[in-house]
């Protein structure tokens, strides 16, 4: 197999004044190479927690507690800050969440991805130059427009340079942190054909972070769901589509109306998601579950495998009673 | 005018001036916000109103809630012209028309219970009424919008609420004194996908218990596909197709429309054609153009869509596109 | 509601040393000035013992050039230092809380009016203009609360300008307009208590500069002679060549520290409540 990133049992938290709040719990999941995975989850469900604890950018109050991210078989999370300097960028890189602040206003946006490449990589400043206007012409921008600066450009534009910026040392991995999220509905769309074409063209591993799960669906290869820190059903997207095994799965399969089939009745999903804060052992979804019983309240369900590629954490499964 | 038709919004225009230049050579330049736009909506149906931010979608809905003042135009509610309205008058019929924001964390005032800020349309229209009377009508609202037992909500105060809640006392404050016509502005995107659906199906059961007539304000072609009866389209400031939600989706007939039906039917199919589909392209809408307003992203633009804008013409009984090319487009589809 | 916001804020600014601190100095010389009566050993305008009397067992901090006791005096100019620093700041926060709604909440050219009237009051050199105003009205107790008042209102009520502008922007604001309530309870209801907070800090810094103000213009003699504050006080012992003598011990440097504690007291308090209304000055706990 060709995997390119692995994620064993990483767990998060946080020190907070109240507890320790369990940000990201016991989270699994694999990535191989040319492959799209969507983690999906809803606001502060600890998604970006997740990305952010692969890259090793959690900081204090956070902490990793546990857990292994191999990254071509290195563990990042025990690797050292050299080790890891030089793996950003090259190996692993982010697309952030908002382009405004990832470009700096005061240089133009051809110094900026230069700098980049220059930082990372032994070449010459013309080289690094010539690099830079492929990378513009690779996103759909003029590359004599290296010379502009951020303000220059519209918000989708913007996002294109740092898809360029992320893409400027040819990393093997992508973590696009709603990198679309604000955006309007066709530059959105805009952006995210740029990226799939670019995953498809460059041979990529993205991990694609969104809470926009129709986008999700059309274009990704698996699909990992989170609820309040946990993974709960990682599967192919034809899988998870027509088979759905867990209830939070099929609730937000059903949580969003949907343009193809105008008959569809859209449900919500009872409740609001529970504090994470000293969380007492027990399925973290069960306050709002349909199905909950007992075992459900006193006990953490184990994510497995169920079917070939298909894993869900629900005792539903276990049980093999599942509606 | 049509004797169910409740709201009439004609040549409704707003600019904003922009002053650039130097002190002695100052220059104004004109910014539409909204560009001559006409549409109606009526009893018991609710109208959706769908464009990208800075459409003017958000601008149309405040100056027919009188939030802000038009340029010119008129706006008839229940056959009275708004615009001509003094203060005082306008507070008066606003017991009839109501609105609900974007935003539930901002619109509620932190430091009010829940009892207070549903008392507080009461207070304004109804003073006469005895506290219990008002009271009564406080508890019948907060189970309306289906928050269980309501006598545990009324002495919460908003930040005990999660965002869903806060989103239903918002309704529950637009409905209490009954009436005719709701203005909803994006109510669900600031909420989570999981209790979106619930405010969705609330406000469709609301207005079939009540008899609303809404105007429905949202980004998202697929909420509105859900709740509108009627879609208008907006871009850079004007409607570039209105007609029934069917047609809208299943015949969109303007290149945007398009673009933007392809984009949420099947994210796939657009991301395949797309050339076909949009331009890339930016927009400023403070430059004067004197063609098609959507010309700069256009796949199928031609000599007239740079000189002359379209306007706004049947298709098909209610349905309406401005668009030089929607003949030959619909040729093209059909 | 308003309980519960309240108990926040005393929260706040007793779990901040400063502002307790403050807060203890303020009680303190309140409680002076309440009780200066029976603090007092001798009526400060009794001729109680023989002028220029060194400090000693029967008058603490001597006596002055006509033979009253310093002491007693200090402890009943503290009723009109106070009480003239109170009443002015109250003045100019009213007058500024009125003129910054005003301005703020209705905007365009009555905005532009008064805020250049404030910007013209912050711009004149303000201890000259006291002196003229002080010396042709005449020296008295609510004259110089007058003048006080007049060139302390500007600055509060631009501050109460610019929270009235950011409250005015708020949701709720807006959403009341729409449910069409009118101006009058919207002013009432959703401004004024985002506003009395921030009015209060103001309160309690202006109190502090009026205190400074007044004690600066009785120190030049355009004090009430017949109220006797520590300006006063200081303004007789200058006079009485104090200052070149031994006396400058007991007779000028008692009142110069008073003032300076009751200001730091007033400020302290300020601070800290300033960090109060503006959370991003609170420290993370």
């Amino acid at each position: 197999m060709n995997t390119v990133l692995s994620v064993e049992n990483l767990s998060t938290y946080f020190k907070t004044d109240k507890g320790i709040a369990k940000a990201v719990e016991n989270v699994s999941f694999s990535l191989n190479k040319g492959e799209m995975l969507g983690l999906i989850g809803e606001s502060g469900c600890g998604k970006t927690t997740v990305a952010q604890s692969i890259l090793r950018l959690i900081e204090y109050p956070g902490k990793v507690v546990s857990g292994r991210v191999l990254l071509n078989g290195k563990d990042l999370i025990k690797a050292s800050e050299k080790v890891l300097s030089s793996l950003r960028w090259k190996e692993i890189s982010v697309i952030p969440q908002s382009a405004m602040n990832a470009l700096n206003p005061i240089f133009t946006i051809g110094d900026q991805i230069m700098e980049s490449i220059l930082l990372h990589e032994n070449v010459s400043k013309r080289e690094a130059l010539q690099r830079t206007k492929t990378l513009l012409e690779l996103v759909g921008i003029d590359g004599e427009r290296w010379k502009s600066y951020p303000h220059e450009f519209s918000g989708g534009m913007k996002q294109r340079v740092a898809i360029a910026m992320a893409l400027a040392c040819n990393p093997k991995l992508v973590i696009s942190d709603e990198s679309t999220t604000g955006l309007d509905v066709l530059t959105q769309a805009q952006v995210i054909a740029l990226i799939k074409s670019l995953q498809k063209k460059m041979d990529l591993s993205v991990i694609l972070i969104s809470h926009d799960l129709p986008m999700v669906t059309a274009i990704c290869d698996k699909i990992a769901i989170m609820y309040a820190g946990n993974i709960v059903e990682w599967a192919s997207t034809e899988d998870l589509l027509k088979n759905a095994r867990h209830p939070y799965s099929q609730a937000l399969l059903n949580a969003s109306p949907d343009l193809g089939n105008p008959e569809k009745e859209v449900v919500s999903i009872p409740g609001s998601v529970p504090n994470l804060v000293n969380f007492p052992d027990s399925c973290r979804f069960h306050t709002r579950c349909p199905h909950a019983f007992d075992k459900c309240r006193q006990e953490t369900p184990e994510f497995r495998e169920i079917k070939n590629g298909h894993y869900t954490a629900c005792f539903l499964e276990e049980e093999g009673n599942h509606g | 005018m049509d004797k169910s038709t409740l709201l009439k919004v004609s040549n409704l225009k707003k600019t904003f001036i922009k002053k650039s230049g130097t002190f002695l050579k100052r220059k104004k330049t004109e910014v539409y916000a909204v560009n001559n736009i006409n549409f109606e909506v009526n009893k018991g149906e609710i109208l959706g109103i769908i464009g990208e931010s800075g459409c003017g979608k958000t601008s149309t809905a405040r100056m027919v809630m009188r939030l802000m003042k038009e340029t010119k135009g008129e706006i008839t509610f229940e056959g009275v012209n708004l615009c001509n309205l003094k203060e005082s008058e306008t507070n008066k019929i606003r017991k009839k028309m109501q609105m609900i924001f974007q935003d539930p964390y901002d619109t509620l005032n932190p430091g009010m219970k829940i009892l207070d800020i549903l008392m507080e349309p009461i207070n304004a229209h109804e003073k006469g009424l005895t506290y219990e009377e008002k009271y009564q009508k406080v508890i019948e609202a907060i189970e309306a919008i289906e928050l269980r037992p309501a006598q545990d909500f009324i002495h919460r105060f908003p930040h005990q609420l999660s965002g869903g809640q806060r989103q239903r006392i918002a309704i529950a404050r637009a409905i209490i004194l009954k009436p005719s016509f709701i203005a909803a502005d994006e109510p669900t995107s600031m909420l989570d996908v999981s209790v979106r659906a619930g405010i969705l199906n609330l406000l469709l059961d609301l207005r079939k218990k009540m008899g609303l007539t809404m105007m429905f304000i949202t980004h998202d072609l697929s909420t509105a596909s859900y709740m509108c009866d009627r879609i208008a389209v907006m871009y850079q400031g004007k409607i570039v197709e209105i007609g029934p939600t069917k047609k809208i989706i299943q015949h969109p007939s303007h290149p945007y429309t398009k673009a933007l039906v392809a984009v949420v039917k099947d994210l796939n199919h657009f991301i395949k054609n797309r050339e076909k589909l949009i331009l890339d392209g930016e927009v400023d809408s403070t430059k004067e153009e004197k063609g098609c307003p959507f010309v700069a992203r256009c796949p199928h633009k031609e000599a007239v869509c740079h000189t002359q804008v379209p306007e706004l013409e049947d298709v098909d009984r209610g349905h309406s596109v401005s668009c030089h090319c929607h003949i030959e487009l619909l040729e093209k589809t059909s | 509601m308003v309980n519960s916001r309240w108990k926040k804020y005393w929260q706040v600014l007793t779990s901040n040393n400063i502002g307790l601190f403050g807060l203890i100095l303020l009680v303190i010389f309140l409680l002076i000035a309440i009780l200066a009566p029976i603090l007092a050993p001798f009526d400060p305008t009794d001729r109680v013992g023989a002028p220029f009397t060194k400090p000693n067992g029967q008058f603490l901090l001597g006596t002055n050039d006509v033979g009253q006791d310093i002491l007693s005096e200090l402890l009943y100019g503290t009723r009109i230092s106070l009480l003239i620093g109170v009443i002015a700041a109250f003045i100019s926060i009213l007058l500024g809380c009125l003129v910054g709604i005003v301005s703020g909440y209705y905007g365009g050219k009555v905005d532009a009016f008064l805020m250049r009237l404030v910007d013209l009051v912050l711009v004149i050199p303000f201890l000259p203009l006291m002196i003229l105003l002080a010396a042709f009205i005449g020296p008295s107790f609510w004259n110089i609360v007058l003048v006080i008042s007049l060139i302390s209102w500007a600055s509060p009520a631009r501050v109460i300008r610019s929270q009235v502008l950011t409250l005015k922007t708020k949701g709720y604001v807006e959403a009341a307009k729409s449910i069409g309530t009118n101006i009058k309870v919207i002013l009432a209801r959703h401004i004024l208590p985002g506003v009395i907070p921030i009015a209060l800090s103001q309160f309690v810094l202006a109190a502090s500069h009026s205190i400074l103000i007044e004690a600066s213009l009785s120190f030049l003699g355009l004090g009430d002679p017949f109220t006797k504050s520590w300006g006063t006080i200081l303004y007789y012992a200058q006079a009485r060549g104090a200052f070149l003598t031994d006396a400058w011990i007991w007779w000028v440097l008692p009142p110069g520290l008073l003032i300076t504690t009751l200001v730091i007291g007033f400020a302290f308090t300020g601070y800290s409540l300033e960090e109060i209304l503006n959370p991003r000055l609170r420290k993370e706990r």
